[in-house]
């Protein structure tokens, strides 16, 4: 039993600090993002089905027969699962990317430069080229899921490698972390390349079509794995900000304002893996959203967990969403992989980051 | 039992011990002082007793054994403050020190005006907007002070005296910050609360320590009223260096190094 004490204070806060309102704006503005990234993807693409008309149909504002039935099916069975997947998708990995920062207390941590993708695509790989052999007793017990667990467990492996490389008496080294990312990358690259070559032509169809890093392939189910996936992880979000927070003062700092540490690590390792892999199983490899969209809105509205989180979450699903709609659009009627689209956006951003605070480093 | 205590504590790294069974005693209502040369483990000492780091031996505050502590329980009873303390993100002052506030069982009806109480009492006030990267090493080391104040804001706790520690608080402050720490501590001391500090400054440990322990090799090898501790034999035994102490009669004792006499420019300021 603690003692609580009350401090009486006198009510010297005449006027609000105006810093206090801001991260409740920008959450209101990222949830109105949010929407019109949804907005704007179901109406773009091939095809000049209406978003709106599908919207008043829905709706019941519209006559029944004043829809076309192949609109309806475009906007229903092949946007509206893109949109969604986009959303979770963007949102589990801007958050892992969030969560990742907090724990290594560094803004250059991210699942998919530090191999943790990579360890994540392997484990997908090898799922498909192997499920229906030397893991045929995974694929028995999991059947669909079979693959996010996969993604899952290369992605867990690779972080708790990578995070009992650099981290050494409680001090993470931020330049081990990347070029043990690097090693751990390369070395999934090879291992992934090698079940490539070792695929038959259906295996090799399916690894290409997944690897390419694309929501094209969205459907219910696919959702319903991930969705569960996000929310079992972002209900954990809430009891790890505060120990976010104080880690960001050191180990020893956050220990001795009663955090417990070990535990906080732990959580946020299985999270993470859980969300890069259940994501990478999906959709392939994206990069650079878990970099960029925590770093801009830590610009924006500080680095406080407990609105990073949930705003991290909601500006990554509203960027994806708006990646894949370019990604839909620009070469219509084909399609690029999304993966290119974050990378040719975000490579340029991670640059500029380094350029401008290259003492982040410390090498 | 206001104390925290120490018995037969060893800590090794490796192979090697760094503290051999040492036994450690700080009370309520005083500057405890832990002092010695580098290497000697005071660090690692004052690491084990806010429970940092595993030891063997027994450590227990307030008459309970530490390891029978919750982590939040332990974070409303004593506070620590390391020499350097890096925060890895852009967050305000008032965002650091607000974490010591909610790590600590202090429920103030208005947080806000705590925590610019905190600044106030380090100096700092109206810093609480400012991000805390663009201070300089000194005040960054203030605004930690005044976290861990927040986290410990009232000396006394219905569970016993709170506990102030500090791993070398002074190391990164100008004379000035110096002696409106260590006034602090005392403050906090004569209000009930314990403090248990690691100083190198053999002076300002002679000035506010009510209890000073003198650490060598991983082992005490005096402890008690600074006057008592800081003797030439001692000093020259501990240190491995000659040093001078000098008595001034009710106001305790200073150390100046012997060769520091036998330079002229002293023998001239003292005609």
């Amino acid at each position: 039993m603690a003692a609580t004490t009350v401090v009486e204070e006198p009510a010297m806060q005449a006027a609000k600090p105006l810093r206090a309102a801001v991260p409740q704006m920008v959450i209101a503005a990222l949830i109105v993002g949010v929407v019109v990234a949804a907005g704007i993807s179901l109406t773009a693409g091939a095809s000049n089905a209406s978003a709106f008309a599908v919207a008043m149909h829905w709706t019941g504002l519209a006559p029944a027969d004043a829809i076309l039935p192949r609109d309806l099916l475009i906007i229903e069975a092949i946007r509206l699962p893109r949109v969604v997947l986009g959303l979770l998708v963007g949102a589990a990995l801007a958050v892992s990317g969030a969560v990742m920062q907090g724990i290594f207390r560094n803004p250059l941590a991210d699942p998919g430069l530090a191999g943790v993708s990579a360890g994540a695509g392997l484990g997908a790989a090898a799922m498909i080229v192997l499920g229906g052999s030397l893991a045929l007793p995974l694929t028995g017990a999991f059947g669909y899921a079979a693959l996010p667990v996969a993604a899952f467990g290369g992605g867990l492996f690779t972080t708790i490698v990578l995070y009992s490389l650099s981290t050494r008496l409680g001090r993470t080294s931020i330049a081990t972390m990347l070029l043990a990312g690097i090693a751990l990358g390369a070395l999934s690259g090879a291992a992934t390349g090698l079940l490539v070559y070792m695929a038959d032509d259906k295996q090799l169809r399916d690894l290409t079509f997944w690897g390419m890093g694309s929501l094209g392939g969205a459907t219910w189910q696919k959702i319903a794995t991930l969705a569960v996936v996000v929310t079992a992880s972002f209900c954990a979000l809430p009891f790890m900000s505060r120990g976010l927070n104080a880690l960001a003062l050191g180990e020893a700092a956050a220990w001795h304002m009663g955090i417990s540490v070990e535990r906080l690590k732990r959580t946020a390792i299985v999270i993470v893996a859980a969300m890069t892999g259940a994501s990478v199983a999906v959709s392939g490899g994206i990069g650079f959203v878990g970099i960029v969209v925590p770093h801009v809105l830590r610009l924006a509205i500080g680095p406080d967990h407990r609105v990073l989180l949930p705003a991290s979450a909601l500006l990554g699903g509203a960027l994806l969403v708006l990646a894949d709609a370019v990604a839909r659009t620009v070469a219509a009627p084909a399609e690029l992989p999304i993966g290119i689209v974050t990378a040719l956006a975000g490579a340029p951003f991670f640059l500029w980051l380094l350029l401008r605070r290259r003492s982040i480093l410390d090498l | 039992m206001s104390t925290v205590s120490a018995t037969g504590i060893v800590v090794r790294y490796g192979a090697n011990a760094v503290l051999h069974g040492v036994d450690f005693v700080a009370n309520a209502g005083e500057v405890t002082i832990v002092a010695g040369p580098n290497g000697s483990g005071k660090s690692t000492l004052v690491k084990a007793i806010s429970g940092e780091i595993a030891s063997s031996g027994a450590v227990s505050v307030n008459g309970r054994d530490l390891r029978t502590y919750k982590g939040w329980q332990l974070a409303a009873q004593r506070a620590v403050l390391a020499q350097e303390t890096t925060v890895a993100f852009p967050f305000t002052v008032a965002d650091v020190i607000g974490l010591g506030l909610a790590a600590g069982a202090t429920r103030a009806a208005n947080p806000a005006s705590l925590i610019e109480a905190a600044l106030e009492r380090v100096g700092l006030a109206g810093f609480g907007a400012r991000r805390i990267h663009t201070l300089s090493g000194g005040e960054r080391q203030r605004v930690q002070l005044a976290r861990v104040l927040c986290q410990i804001w009232e000396p006394v706790s219905d569970t016993g005296p709170r506990w102030l520690i500090m791993d070398e608080p002074v190391a990164s402050l100008d004379i000035r910050h110096q002696i409106a720490l260590m006034d602090l501590a005392r403050d906090y001391a004569r209000a009930g609360g314990g403090v248990i500090a690691v100083m190198h400054d053999l002076n300002l440990s002679a000035m506010y320590g009510d209890h000073v322990v003198l650490m060598k090799s991983g082992r005490v090898v005096t402890a008690g009223r600074p006057e008592a501790v800081l003797q030439p034999e001692t000093l020259a035994h501990v240190f491995a260096c000659p040093l001078h102490p000098n008595m001034i009669p009710e106001r305790g004792v200073f150390v100046l190094p012997q060769s520091a006499l036998a330079r002229p420019a002293l023998a001239f300021a003292a005609e």
